[in-house]
């Protein structure tokens, strides 16, 4: 009966050690085995290993079962509550519920002067509870924990009534509130701490006098950074039972040489900053830098009694560098030179240790899979579940790889296009709540909703999530019908009125959801018109119904109101304080109310519940003190709770699946595989460091075996490397993805470097590190050179074939403009064109091409919405709202009505800020009115015109409305009038003139000027005066309508060097025979000025080498110009107003 | 910026650089353009602290003020320090220099007992203090713990544009979309006018905002109270968030340090933590970097 400590560098050896012992089956078969391990990784492993191991030596058929793999420390936290004189401090210290007690304490004692610290930091300026009581509970409470296990002698002189630091000396005045909260939250808590039970608590344990719930052998694996409390507890039961630790220590040599010096120094633990650890012993630089865990564990195992004779490394005779590198830290052996290493590793033949030289994060995803590639089809007996890949950045990382890895992404039984590369699939191990499970996510957003300003973004944003859509039970399509109707109806941010007040913007209604929702769905009832206010009652705007609802499907309209109704009714759970017990079924009803899972994952409910369970703990239900404190949490303070959601969480079932492994470097930590990836070895992601807390008492009085988080990742560091059988391969990111500035790599890949250019030199180490491109398409990942894999680039790095085509795309040479382009290919003159169409094809010829011919349109450039409250109205805005008013008073509304549905309808800036706009719209829409009037604008008078006009081969049909008593057709609009407005009444009035040729038809335009301030008055005289015999006129109107349809056939086959703004500049300064005007004019147009027209997405597309005015001029232009605008320009008269 | 204060230019040693010198007590400025090479004369420089006076790592301080050469610099003394290590051990300097030559010109135990603390150094270096002013008032944050007001676990943001266009229109909106009966609240100001205001505040969060609003009215009565108003609502808008902006860590660091209750404890218990700082670019650094850096390093050494 007694502590045993194994002691081994490699873990199969400790494995075999381990199968030995169960291999001797307990007296009673059916009492499981115990074997204690870290993480669940390891666990995963060990289950393989053992199964395989007891078939190797006949003592099984290679199962395992029956086995417990508790961890440590759950282990020690079972015995402890099994053990009656200790079980008491355990539930009522080592639960959730402390932080309750923290809370209370903080709260029933800030006016002490002790406390005027905290209480400065809890408070506010004026003297009110500010956000951060509940983390500085939580963090005061992580404090205490460490305390009462890492210096319990501390805890006791505290629970004694001293004052004294982790060194015996009176604490400092700033701190002096730690022991005395302390005290008051034992006094809650009414019973003793562990650190006071401990000292003789064990005993029972020690006699056997306690009837604990475990086997008479107890194997405790792979212990790193032990705590020596829980050694004691460990060492208590090995005084009845056999208690196996399974120690890997990277080197024997250097445990004995430490044990040696040790030996001579008493077994305490001495602070850390005396170097008790003896680095010097450390003749391996590797050993002396990444090992202090494993040198710290020898110390502390040792004061607690527990030596060992390591295992010696049996190591083959090494071949590789990695092998050497391996070995000499096995051996503490300082690196040295070795000359045929230094070839091998310059030349490229040894590829065990690479280093790949990256820019950026997702390039190293790309880059280690290329690299397992390489090796995978290098070596045959390399399956993909001999390799593993570790980062520090699972977050970053696992969704890059599951991009870098196409067939990741897929579940498993869906089988696979590959997509062109080989199949290699991956597991991603450890990946957090928030990140597997959308109704997590959701819980987080759900608070995030309940006080924020809910902005329109924010439903835009949640209605494409699928767990709302399975909730509401509507699809992508309904999610954008939902979304045009916030657009639509203005909707910015706020509940309602009052909701705006809170965030300074007083007592508006304009642009929040409940005026928003009333105008929708008043919408859906009321048929669109100019002037229609409901239910406005005196004082009250009224709604203005929104357009385009009416007649529609309503379900978008009805979705968007349950949606909003219910996250009111979300906030109305959250919003207030609350018991902390009470958060957990408010948020999971908040959910409930607005997400569901798919049927296949109803698992995400259970995992969310659990999961609010574990954060808002119920008080504690058994113990001595039933009914604990349930301290109210606010719904900040909730939601800081919930952060730590996003960290990741390991489940065993993702470990060795036979999948590529991809983890944290903590889950698989020192188990062996052939092929090790460190990906993201970067300068800013790894080693961690520690933040320094201020307030850890300990922080200044470091000792032996405290927990350290570089140490420990540097530690991790040398298990991974340690772990790998054939293949290391370290990727970081030492190049900026914008700069292309050389970026460092890790301190401890530098390290790495330094050791491994001792050892083969500095042609060594760039003979085995590859610098990546900065594209995954880029040539030079596709040839055979430096980056190539095996013997000095034999073989090209990359292997998607995808990024190959576009290499090959990239580096085929294009026909440049010189050459002549393959002409575009026939178009069938369709037999007729719908006037509307030749419009706007001469409009814009070139985007009209685009859209007929290659089939895709140009979208305008379109300002995202940003939520915001506007303050003033933009031109845009600006000249809708006059366009509105123009046709509401040609429908022959009154103006006041008008103006008075434009104040309802949210479209101005809200109040008074709105009224300067109004006012200004009003006047410019009235004049123009007047204007138009003046000169016999009748809206009731004009008559549809419809037919078809037949040319030679092609017809044109369409319909033009027009004033049949005065002769005209006749526009008023808030645009200015260039050339655009010109065409449009041009071809409509030979149109109608070839269909009606018996009236001298006029064309008249009311609108702005083309610059400048002012309006005009523009008038395209008839085909011929009133004098002129019809058929006359009608041959002259066919014969112009036959020119532009020709010129429409035209520039359907091929891009037509026609821009109507330039083209118009040009041939009216033309008109007065300055060619140099005419060309200055062009260039201002279409090369320099304000609107710059060959700027265009289209004109840049299809006339992206005529940018230059004299191009143009080159190309055509002036004879097209010619054609079209001369007769045009012949027959317009125009009079500012 | 504000000009440097001028009482920056002092200390024993104004006066031409020696290397070769022993470092003394005090502030040192070293005077440089931009290619001189500061950054290796700071390497050097702690190469010497650590070698010869036997300053752990983690108590020199090196603040620059860009990420960038923050990196470039962590590994330019790294390299210093592995070169010196080298140099010690019996390897020759590729390229010696004066500050190499005053550690190898040492008596061979001094050499000795150098070499080990290099060797201590470079086994941790990632204890290594050298930030951004940013990054150090992160550190400071948590160094301070309950003593600062601002959770260390808040994250640092640049000002959003989006959040300041949304401020902005809340706070037009709310002054002057109706105002009350018989309130006078002048013209509205313009949507752009505010976000200029709202960018000025929030760049300089330490800057008075002046004329007090009782001794004005009018246009510049509104924006003084649209200044204020900006100011506390951008603030509150970012800490909803859980984020801060970059000088709030450093404006909450300072204002502790000030503070009458905590600021002499915290000062004692920072300048306990850091023997040395080396500042890079302090012609970049403005009142309130320069106001922190001087209060933690106010009897320790500092070399600029």
């Amino acid at each position: 009966m007694a502590v045993i400590t194994h002691v081994a560098p490699h873990p199969e050896a400790l494995v075999l050690l381990l199968c030995d012992q169960l291999a001797q089956p307990p007296e009673d078969p059916f009492t499981p085995e115990v074997v204690a391990v870290p993480t669940r990784g390891i666990e995963r492993w060990l289950t393989q290993r053992i199964a395989s191991g007891m078939a190797e030596r006949g003592a099984g058929d290679g199962i395992c079962a029956n086995v417990r793999f508790p961890s440590p420390s759950r282990l020690v936290r079972d015995v402890l509550r099994a053990t009656p004189s200790l079980a008491g401090a355990v539930s009522a210290w080592e639960n959730p519920g402390l932080t309750g007690h923290v809370v209370a304490a903080l709260d029933g004692n800030l006016d002490e002067p002790w406390m005027a610290l905290v209480r400065r930091y809890l408070e506010t300026d004026d003297g009110t509870p500010g956000p951060n009581r509940f983390a500085a509970a939580t963090k005061i409470t992580r404090l205490y924990t460490g305390y009462a296990r890492r210096r319990p002698a501390m805890v006791r002189a505290w629970a004694a009534g001293a004052d004294v630091g982790p060194g015996g000396d009176p604490v400092g005045d700033a701190d002096i509130w730690q022991p005395r909260l302390w005290r008051l939250v034992r006094d809650a808590i009414c019973h003793p701490s562990l650190p006071e039970t401990l000292p003789d608590g064990l005993d029972p344990i020690r006699d056997g006098a306690v009837d604990i719930d475990l086997p008479g052998r107890l194997n405790v694996y792979g212990l790193t950074a032990a705590d020596p409390f829980e050694l004691d507890v460990l060492a208590a039961l090995g005084a009845q039972r056999d208690v196996h630790l399974y120690v890997l220590h990277p080197s024997p040599a250097l445990w004995d040489a430490t044990a040696t010096a040790a030996a001579a120094t008493p077994a305490t633990l001495a602070t850390r900053a005396a170097g008790a650890t003896h680095p010097m012993l450390a003749a391996h630089p590797m050993l002396a830098s990444w090992a202090q865990e494993s040198r710290e564990l020898q110390q502390v195992l040792a004061a607690s009694g527990f030596t060992a004779t390591p295992i010696a490394a049996a190591d083959p005779e090494p071949a590789t560098l990695l092998a050497h590198l391996q070995h000499d830290i096995h051996d503490n052996r300082p690196p040295a030179f070795d000359p045929s290493l230094a070839e091998r590793a310059g030349s490229g033949a040894d590829t065990t240790l690479q280093i790949h030289v990256c820019h950026g994060a997702r390039r190293q995803a790309e880059v280690m899979r290329d690299a397992v590639l390489h090796v995978l089809a290098a070596d045959p007996t390399l399956e993909p579940r001999d390799v593993v890949i570790m980062t520090p950045d699972l977050a970053t990382f696992a969704p890059l790889l599951e991009a870098a890895f196409p067939v990741a992404a897929r579940d498993e039984d869906g089988a696979a296009e590959l997509d062109g590369l080989p199949d290699l699939r991956l597991r991603i191990a450890d990946r957090s709540p928030a990140a597997i499970n959308p109704l997590v996510r959701f819980a987080a957003t759900v608070l995030d909703l309940a006080d924020s300003r809910l902005e329109a973004g924010v439903v835009r944003e949640l209605v494409t999530r699928p767990v709302v859509q399975q909730r509401f039970g509507f699809d992508l399509d309904a999610a954008g019908a939902i979304t045009r109707v916030i657009d639509d109806a203005h909707i910015s941010w706020g509940f309602d009125a009052a909701d705006r007040v809170v965030w300074g913007a007083g007592d508006v209604v304009d642009r929040t959801w409940s005026r928003g929702l009333d105008r929708a769905l008043a919408g859906v009832f009321y048929a669109d018109s100019p002037v229609r206010v409901v239910a406005a009652a005196a004082g009250a705007a009224g709604t203005v119904p929104l357009h385009g609802v009416e007649g529609q499907d309503a379900t978008p309209v009805g979705l968007l109101a349950a949606i909003v109704d219910r996250i009111a009714a979300a906030r109305r759970l959250l919003a207030t304080p609350m018991a902390t017990s009470q958060w957990s079924g408010a948020i999971a009803a908040a959910v409930r109310l607005l997400a569901a899972p798919a049927w296949a994952d109803e698992w995400q409910l259970g995992q969310l519940e659990r999961l609010l369970a574990e954060t808002f703990p119920a008080p504690e239900t058994g113990g001595p003190d039933p009914g604990g404190p349930d301290p109210v949490l606010t719904l900040p303070e909730a939601r800081g709770a919930v952060a730590g959601w996003t960290t990741p969480r390991p489940s065993p079932l993702h470990f060795r699946t036979g999948d590529v492994t991809v983890c944290t470097l903590v889950p698989m930590r020192s188990v062996p595989y052939r092929v090790v990836g460190l990906l993201g070895m970067d300068d800013d992601r790894f080693p961690r460091t520690s933040r320094g807390d201020g307030d850890d008492l300990l922080a200044d009085h470091e000792i032996v075996g405290d927990h350290d988080r570089s140490a420990e990742d540097r530690q991790l560091l040398l298990d991974a490397l340690l772990a790998a059988g054939d293949h290391l391969i370290v990727t970081y990111a030492g190049r900026d993805q914008l700069t292309n500035a050389p970026l460092p790599p890790a301190v401890p890949i530098a390290e790495l470097a330094d050791t491994i250019t001792t050892m083969v030199g500095a042609a060594g180490l760039t003979g085995l590190t590859s610098t990546h491109p900065l594209q995954s398409f880029s040539a030079e990942n596709f040839t055979t050179g430096n980056n190539g894999a095996g013997p000095k680039g034999r073989l090209p790095f990359g292997f998607d074939p995808r990024q190959l085509a576009g290499a090959r795309a990239v580096t085929e040479r294009r026909p440049d403009a010189t050459e002549t382009a393959a002409p575009w290919p026939g178009w069938a003159v369709p037999d007729v064109v719908a006037l509307d169409d030749l419009i706007r094809f001469l409009q814009h010829p070139v985007q009209r091409f685009m859209q007929a011919r290659m089939g895709f349109t140009v979208p305008e450039r379109k300002d995202l919405p940003d939520d915001t409250l506007p303050a003033d109205l933009n031109s845009l805005d600006e000249w809708a709202l006059k366009e509105r008013l123009l046709s509401g008073l040609a429908d022959g509304h009154p103006l006041d009505d008008l103006v008075a549905r434009e104040r309802a309808s949210d479209g101005l800036p809200p109040g008074r800020l709105g009224d300067d706009d109004l006012d200004k719209a009003v006047a410019a829409a009235s004049a123009l009115w007047d204007e138009a009037v003046a000169r016999g604008y009748d809206r009731q008078a004009m008559a549809p015109y419809r037919g078809t006009v037949e040319l030679a081969g092609i017809a044109v049909g369409g319909a033009v409305r027009a004033d049949p008593g005065a002769g005209h057709l006749f526009r008023v609009t808030a645009s200015r009038i260039k050339g655009k407005q010109r065409l449009r009444v041009y071809a409509e009035l030979a149109f109608l003139t070839a269909l009606h040729p018996d009236v001298a038809w006029q064309a008249v335009v009311v609108g702005r000027r083309p610059e400048g301030e002012g309006h005009l008055a523009m008038k395209v005289l008839p085909f011929g005066p009133a004098a002129t015999p019809a058929a006359e006129r009608r041959a002259k109107a066919v014969d112009r309508l036959a020119e532009l349809v020709a010129l429409y056939v035209e520039g359907h086959r091929a891009p037509l060097p026609l821009p109507c703004e330039s083209a118009f500049a040009w041939q009216r300064a033309l008109a007065f025979k300055d060619r140099d005007k005419a060309v200055w004019a062009l260039r201002d147009s279409w090369e320099t000025g304000r609107f710059t027209e060959s700027r265009d997405a289209a004109h840049r597309a299809l006339l992206g080498d005529l940018a230059r005015a004299d191009d143009l001029l080159a190309s055509g232009f002036e004879k097209y110009c010619a054609r079209l605008w001369l007769p045009v320009l012949a027959q317009t008269t125009e009079k500012p107003l | 910026m504000t000009a440097p204060p001028a009482a920056r230019i002092s200390g024993p040693s104004f006066s031409e650089f020696d290397p070769a010198a022993s470092l003394g007590r005090g502030r040192t400025v070293i005077e440089a353009s931009a290619g001189t090479g500061k950054t290796f004369t700071i390497s050097a420089l702690v190469a010497r602290l650590v070698a010869l006076e036997g300053v752990p790592l983690d108590e020199i301080l090196v603040v620059t003020f860009t990420n960038a050469a923050t990196a470039e610099l962590r590994d330019r003394v790294r390299r210093r320090l592995v070169a010196t290590h080298a140099a010690l051990t019996g390897v020759p300097p590729p390229d010696p220099d004066e500050h190499l030559a005053v550690i190898l010109a040492a008596d061979p135990a001094t050499k000795q007992q150098a070499a080990a603390r290099l060797h201590g150094a470079l086994s941790t270096f990632d204890r290594a203090q050298i930030f951004t002013i940013h990054g150090f008032a992160a550190r400071l944050l948590g160094h301070l713990g309950l003593r600062a007001r601002l959770s260390p676990d808040l994250e640092p943001a640049e000002i959003d544009e989006l959040l300041l266009a949304q401020t902005a229109g809340d706070l037009i909106v709310g002054r002057y979309a109706h105002p009350a009966a018989g309130g006078r609240v002048g013209e509205p100001m313009k949507a752009h006018q505010v976000i200029a205001i709202g960018r000025a505040v929030s760049a300089t969060p330490d800057a008075e905002i002046v004329p007090a609003p009782a001794a004005v009215d009018g246009e510049a009565l509104a924006r003084v109270e649209l200044a204020h108003a900006l100011r506390t609502e951008m603030a509150r808008r970012m800490r909803r968030a859980g984020l801060v902006s970059f000088d709030d860590g450093l404006m909450e660091v300072s204002a502790t340090l000030a503070d009458p209750a905590v600021g002499a404890a915290a000062r004692t218990m920072l300048a306990r933590r850091y023997t040395v700082a080396l500042v890079d670019e302090s012609q970049d650094t403005d009142p309130i970097q320069w106001q922190v850096i001087r209060a933690v390093f106010d009897e320790s050494r500092l070399v600029v």
